[in-house]
């Protein structure tokens, strides 16, 4: 028997000893279904969890119908977020400051199963569920992310799907707008003799907003399709409910990799340059989760068993053949690279007399996916030696795999289109890369009169494997284990008000491609805060220290711009900051209510070395330099007036400036994304019977603002859009 | 304190106990590695292959840095300095006869002379840069190959941008904007350097080379050739005095007390950024992959249509490295030479000095020393048979450049392979693989 197994039996049994003896406590919050992982009250009473968690419910995302997460998570405190594509098609999200790249380090959900494409071997997030279907955002960071891994030094996602309901209920939803945009969706629940079914559509499309040189589509089409059923009957007092979940979606966009200079952003922020013509991203992907959950009356018992199938292909430039210059870099000094930017731009052709030749290396990064497991999550509520224990354990067997086949193709610009040059195609990464892991976690929340104090840990137990398929001798298997502690509390100064703390260990997993010598990522996470409700007044302020032993970073395309996969140390960093959240409901008369909120981020980052690093996104550090991509200020502030039947919403966000490179050295060392403001407006109009019809302006005043110079270039956010919609639900 | 209270805290002290107990476990990682899984230690594989951690505890590495620094990367880069002040005076020379050609001059033998004279020391200089070429560290790779590209941009070029800085010097501003007056300094690599003195020196096509004719070229073209020649000698003569400066901060900045030199020389001491003789050691291997990458690929891969090139997947001779001055076979041999002192110490033939070759022997791998010591002599060999230029070498005898490469690239095999594993070095960063 190897260690690892020892280790990974001894966890579990760790895990059931402290379970059973447990197994008729009670949960007393389990309407909120399986779809949820924790239940987060809402907000109109004081919460008294340990832990930050925040809840964002179908009203809330009902009021600006947004389908990018990026602006649904604006309202969340401590997200730090890298906006890419204008639409949010790839989120880039961090919580308090680790990297927002892809989104990787953060434990993404849909119903309470890692919905990430493969989120221990390449967490990168390809796939992110369609948030328009969502009917809840569940943000969880600090202690209580340790229920959720395998990334928790930032915290955890939970997107959560329309329940079945409990009669035939359904509606229609369709929305225009501007840059072709268009929305159909539709969902009809019902339970026909104890078997409940829901059914769902969407199909979202965009021409895009950029205008691609020689013409063509930049926007994108995404369709989504979910049924799920259940079955509920009662046997002994508890009630069992299984289920059965099946989804499919598939995307195809216009996405490109490549920005601008910035003096071509000047003059034309929405241009796209010919090289991006055949830029294609095609992907598909299939969802199936059986459940049960057992509500008895001292306690719940959710299984579930899931299987998710990913696959995606990304035609994009990768380079110029015949050049080692980055894409970055020639964009960042068109007159030094004068060449290749004319044949990126399309003003010169690849082969011109007297000139060396300049091919586009166009790259097709095609993957397969697979996730799939089973989890078991348990709540209990035990009286034991005078205090009342809540308890929630849980234990998950996971397996995922990612397979690269990579391609590149050589292209051509010929009068400013890019062409096929050469029928060959030529392999690129060809490689495997899976992980099979345990999971276990347990956490007791104890009230010893007016303190909850939770103490828990987690055990992440992962057996990985690599495989290059061209070089049979370039494999590595390697086995990791990890124990993260947490303790967490709340205490309730007064009906009203209370303080909260916490400390965990957080980690993010390395991939199985990595050195099995290198050091992982982990970090000691502290927070400390208070809260404030007195049914009119919400008020919180959190602030957090985020103890780095080791930061590391991954390069690759969407980061560095390179065509790299080395993986890269920070060493010690510190990130700290607070997080405020304030919301209040004035009448204004008997008919108007002005519910109003303000939320507010502040955040510090800090290497502790000096170092050198090849990362494009450090460079060379000195100690005390801050992390890229984080603004020092965020704050979201949203108002809403509603009358008999309308509504009007106000979303204002700022996020100060940030910094593309920690270090100097690097291309786009000293380069700046400047600080943004965007209105958002919305209001609609309920006739009742007949439906409601809706309006929305995403970026009313139309700023133009360059979001990143990532992965190669400057990119714009989305310009005004301008939408209508109609809603009719029965 | 009674007992039913000291027992109501039992569950709380176990789950702290059991907290911390945890945390002391905290955490590991165990792997196995195949034997071409570069695990950062090279000792990792046990099984897959026989990867030989290297046994080198024996061998000096600092004296061979030593030597290496001392008897061929300074050597190297004070012999390139030395053939760019030659070069300025010489082109400098020619111009000044340059430019008392005119219509009524009759002898042109003096200026032909000095011409000649100023083309040979391009020659030089570019022979003894194209060793250096094999020794990009330190200032040549810092800020982005900065330094690098002003002395030698290639592969990027642009006749056209330095027929537009030939005018713009003329003029004294760029394209006729008074508001900025030109600065040889300001401009960017592709304008500068060894390159720019090709075109200058040794193109004799006077027309310019820019598909769109801006301000400053207009009338260009109905010049006479004289006019274009003084323009092009007197901007080459800016432009090896901008080169010769250049080669001048090369030296200075390597031989400087904190220069690199001594960083080098010094690695593993206290302070020191290499934090092993190793890593030293890693620095000058990451080097010599300019054979496997620039000399086997772009030198020699893309004008045989190995990749794509000029002429889609065919031989193409104009995709050469110096087609201008037909200087691309010479700079072949001065690359080879100065990779063969790199790996031995110094050339064949002169006093054995500590290398690469004494540091495989080392490490048990004399087999993979004698191969890539017989590789480079076939290399050489296969140079020295090619008796025209490589241009016409590609068009008319292409076997012998294929063979060229071919031998190039039993060098570049072991030097990616045993030559990586045997001495516990690691490949240098390049575009070896890709992730998300």
């Amino acid at each position: 028997m190897t260690n690892s197994t020892k280790l990974t039996q001894s966890a579990i049994a760790v895990t059931l000893a402290l379970i059973l003896p447990f197994a008729n406590a009670a949960d007393e919050n389990s309407d909120d279904g399986l779809e949820h992982i924790t239940i987060i009250s809402h907000y109109d009473k004081l919460r008294t969890e340990a832990g930050s968690a925040t809840l964002i419910g179908e009203a809330e995302l009902e009021k600006f119908e947004y389908n990018d997460i990026h602006r649904i998570l604006a309202s969340v405190p401590g997200i730090n977020i890298r906006e890419e594509d204008g639409y949010g098609l790839r989120p880039n999200i961090g919580f308090r400051g680790v990297t927002p790249e892809r989104s990787k380090k953060i434990s993404i959900m849909e119903d309470g199963v890692l919905i990430g494409p493969s989120p221990y071997s390449a967490p990168a997030a390809y796939y992110f569920p369609m948030t328009t279907r969502m009917t809840a955002v569940e943000v969880f960071k600090g202690p209580a992310a340790i229920k959720h891994g395998p990334q928790t030094v930032a915290g955890a996602l939970n997107l959560v799907t329309r329940q079945i309901p409990e009669f035939s209920e359904g509606a229609i939803d369709l929305s225009v707008g501007a840059d072709g945009y268009q929305k159909a969706h539709a969902h009809f629940g019902s339970v026909v003799n104890n078997v409940g079914f829901l059914l769902e559509g969407v199909t979202l499309k965009a021409d895009g907003f950029k205008e691609l040189d020689g013409g063509g589509d930049t926007g994108f089409v995404k369709n989504d399709l979910l049924a799920k059923f259940n079955y509920k009957f009662e046997a002994d007092g508890i009630e069992h409910t299984l289920g059965l979940k099946l989804s499919y979606s598939d995307e195809e966009s216009d996405e490109t990799y490549l920005g601008l200079t910035d003096q071509d952003f000047a003059d034309t922020p929405y241009r796209r340059y010919a090289a991006s013509q055949p830029a294609l991203m095609d992907t598909e992907h299939q969802q199936i989760m059986f459940s049960h959950f057992a509500d008895g009356e001292n306690f719940s018992v959710a299984t579930r068993v899931y299987r998710n199938d990913y696959e995606r292909a990304w035609k994009k430039l990768n380079g110029l053949l015949n050049s080692s210059v980055s894409l970055q870099k020639i964009l960042h000094d068109p007159e030094t690279y004068e060449l290749a930017y004319g044949v990126i731009s399309g003003k010169i052709d690849s082969v011109a007399d007297g000139l060396p030749t300049q091919f586009l290396n166009m790259g097709t990064n095609d993957r397969e996916y697979y996730s799939q497991g089973i989890q078991v999550d348990a709540d209990f509520e035990q009286e034991l030696f005078g205090f009342t224990h809540n308890i929630a354990a849980g234990v998950r067997y996971h397996e995922d795999e990612i397979e690269r086949k990579h391609f590149e193709e050589t292209y051509e610009m010929v009068s400013g289109i890019a062409q096929k040059a050469v029928p060959d195609i030529r392999a690129a990464t060809q490689d495997i890369e899976s992980t099979k892991a345990w999971s276990v976690y347990i956490e007791d929340k104890i009230t010893l009169d007016a303190l909850t104090l939770g103490v828990g840990v987690r055990g992440e137990f992962m057996d990985m494997h690599y495989q290059d398929q061209r070089n049979a001798d370039l494999w590595q298997d390697k086995s990791t284990h990890i124990w993260l502690p947490s303790i967490s509390g709340f205490y309730q100064l007064s009906e009203e008000s209370g303080i909260l703390f916490g400390v965990h260990e957080g980690f993010v997993p390395s991939s199985p491609k990595r050195r099995a010598s290198e050091e992982l990522e982990n970090s000691i996470n502290y927070e400390f805060g208070g809260r404030f409700n007195d049914g009119v007044t919400q008020f919180e302020v959190v602030s957090f220290f985020n103890d780095y032993q080791n930061l590391t970073e991954t390069c690759g395309f969407s980061n560095c711009g390179i065509i790299e996969g080395e993986t890269f140390s920070g060493g010690e960093v510190d990130v700290y900051g607070v997080e405020v959240q304030f919301s209040q409901s004035y009448p204004l008369n008997l008919h108007i209510d002005i519910p109003y909120s303000f939320v507010y981020t502040y955040t510090q980052s800090e290497f502790k070395n000096s170092f050198q690093s090849s990362f494009a996104q450090w460079g060379l550090v000195d100690a005390g330099d801050s992390l890229p991509y984080l603004a020092d200020h965020q704050a979201t502030f949203n108002i809403g007036f509603s009358g008999s039947g309308w509504k009007v919403n106000f979303s204002v966000k700022y996020v100060d400036e940030m910094q593309e490179v920690a270090g100097t050295g690097e291309t786009l060392s000293g380069s700046i994304v400047p600080s943004s403001t965007t209105l958002d407006l919305s209001a609609s109009y309920d006739f009742d019977q007949y439906g409601r019809v809706y309006a929305k302006v995403d970026n009313v005043f139309d700023n133009v603002d360059i979001v990143s110079r990532r992965p190669y270039g400057a990119r714009p956010g989305k310009p005004r859009q301008v939408s209508v919609g109609y809603k009719y639900a029965f | 304190m009674n007992s039913v209270s000291k027992l109501r805290y039992i569950p709380l002290a176990f789950s702290v106990l059991l907290t911390i107990s945890l945390s002391g476990c905290g955490e590991s990682t165990s792997g196995q590695s195949g034997s071409a899984f570069d695990d950062g230690n090279n000792n990792g594989g046990d099984s897959g292959g026989d990867n030989n951690g290297g046994d080198t505890s024996s061998f000096d590495e600092k004296a061979m840095i030593a030597g290496l620094v001392d008897q061929v990367i300074t050597p190297t880069f004070t012999a390139f300095q030395s053939e760019t002040a030659s070069l300025y005076n010489d082109v400098k020379s020619y111009c000044e006869v340059e430019q008392t050609i005119d219509d009524s001059t009759t002898d042109f033998a003096a200026r032909d002379a000095r011409f000649d004279s100023a083309k040979q020391s391009w020659r030089e200089a570019m022979t003894a840069w194209q060793q250096a070429e094999l020794m990009l560290l330190g200032p040549l790779s810092a800020n982005e190959s900065a330094l690098r590209n002003v002395i030698y941009s290639w592969p990027s070029k642009s006749l056209c941008g330095v027929d537009q800085d030939t005018a713009y010097f003329e003029d004294g501003v760029v394209n006729q904007n008074s508001a900025r007056p030109y600065d040889l300094k300001d401009r960017t690599f592709t304008r500068r350097g060894l390159l720019s003195l090709e075109h200058l020196l040794f193109n004799t096509s006077y027309t310019h080379n820019c598909s769109v004719e801006n301000e400053a070229l207009a009338g260009w073209n109905s010049r006479t050739e004289q006019s274009v020649r003084i323009a092009r000698c007197q901007f080459a003569t800016e432009v090896s005095k901008d080169l010769n400066e250049n080669a001048q901060s090369l030296v200075s900045q390597w031989n400087a007390e904190d220069g690199y030199a001594n960083e080098l020389k010094n690695a593993g001491e206290a302070g020191n950024s290499f934090a092993t003789p190793l890593k030293a050691v890693n620095a000058i291997s990451d080097a010599l992959f300019y054979l496997d990458k620039e000399v086997k690929d772009f030198k020699l891969g893309i004008p045989l249509g190995q990749f794509t090139n000029s002429c889609g997947t065919s031989v193409c001779s104009k995709d050469v490295e110096n087609s201008i001055s037909m200087h691309s076979l010479e700079n072949l041999k001065a690359n080879l030479m100065a990779f063969e002192k790199l790996f031995l110490g110094n050339e064949i033939g002169s006093e054995a000095q500590l290398g690469f070759d004494d540091f495989l022997i080392e490490s048990n791998a004399e087999d993979t020393r004698n191969l890539m010591v017989s590789g480079i002599n076939d290399a050489k060999a296969a140079t020295n048979a090619i008796e025209t230029s490589l241009y016409d070498a590609l068009n008319n005898d292409s076997d012998k450049v294929e063979t060229t490469h071919a031998k190039v690239k039993d060098v570049t095999d072991q030097l990616k392979n045993d030559f990586i594993n045997k001495l516990a070095l690691e490949l240098p960063k390049t575009s070896a693989g890709d992730n998300d």
